[in-house]
């Protein structure tokens, strides 16, 4: 499996920011990765700054209406890619109540256009369960650069429950484009077995490998080389 | 260094060495496509607001009006 370059990733986000196609953001290939990175926060950064007022009020009203209506209306009103731009403003306990206010699709939606910094105080107020719920989602719709992105973002719980709703394609999917944390590490050395299992059974041997390799020290004892050796 | 400028002015904070140094034909062509997602935002949110001024139930109507609008 080749995963996209690091500099491929961040052009395609910084794409995704400005609503056009990748081919038509030309000319940035030959930045190393770091500065496309930077290119991209701040672009994000001048969007966000522009109509911030506005954002922040669309985000009060959600003090002043019930979890419900709130959730109802801005799933009917708010195009997600603003949604997401107003939830990076909510207060953590009104996203914690909301996010059970929305269907899952519009979640997913939203999750793609979320700046990953601007909303880790909210990521943080969500159930675990729920993050895991739009992981599943994101993987559905084979948005690993987007899960990816959040790695580094979301608490350890969360991130075993956006884990533990991996397939093992999903798996070796997403791991080829993380940066690895001690998180990662945790949440790997702790896998449930049942998982493991399914990773072992679905997985062709160099794919095995590959994954093994992607997660390094903490995966070579559950499905590493010597772990193949032992289930024969 | 025109194209820089452009975009350190579209940006509101200056651009990193690596972008600075790229052609001024990128340059100009990403400044024009932030500023066009730029008004693409304001005329979404103009959207959203009015729809739902117009479409929200009415017990409130009231409520969403005086927070959207001041």
């Amino acid at each position: 499996m080749t995963a996209p370059s690091g500099g491929s990733r961040q052009i395609a986000r910084i794409a995704r920011l400005l609503g056009v196609q990748p081919t038509a953001v030309r000319g940035l290939d030959g930045l190393p990765e770091a500065e496309l990175r930077a290119l991209h926060d701040q672009i994000s950064a001048a969007l966000f700054a522009d109509s911030r007022a506005r954002f922040a009020r669309v985000a009060g009203l959600s003090k002043s209406l019930p979890a419900p209506v709130a959730g109802k209306l801005a799933e009917r009103f708010l195009p997600p890619v603003l949604a997401a731009r107003v939830t990076e403003l909510l207060e953590p306990a009104k996203a914690r109540d909301l996010v059970d206010r929305v269907s899952l699709p519009y979640l997913g939606d939203i999750s793609i256009a979320l700046d990953p910094v601007r909303s880790r105080p909210v990521l943080h107020a969500i159930p675990a369960a729920r993050i895991g719920e739009v992981a599943g989602e994101l993987y559905r719709r084979g948005e690993y650069a987007v899960m990816a992105e959040f790695v580094g973002t979301i608490g350890v719980e969360a991130l075993a429950a956006a884990i533990g709703a991996a397939g093992p394609r999903d798996l070796l999917a997403l791991m080829s484009l993380v940066e690895w944390n001690d998180d990662l590490d945790l949440v790997f050395r702790n896998l449930p077995d049942a998982q493991v299992r399914q990773i072992e059974a679905e997985l062709e041997p160099d794919e095995l490998a590959e994954l093994a390799e992607l997660i390094g020290a903490a995966g070579s004892d559950r499905f590493g080389p010597d772990r193949l050796d032992t289930a024969g | 260094m025109g194209g820089a400028r452009q975009l350190t002015g579209i940006l509101g904070t200056p651009v990193t060495d690596g972008v600075a140094e790229l052609p001024e034909e990128t340059l100009t062509r990403l400044a024009g496509q932030i500023a066009a997602a730029r008004e693409r935002q304001t005329a979404m949110l103009d959207d959203a607001v009015g729809q739902a001024l117009r479409g929200v139930p009415l017990p409130v109507r009231g409520i969403v009006r005086k927070a959207l609008l001041g």
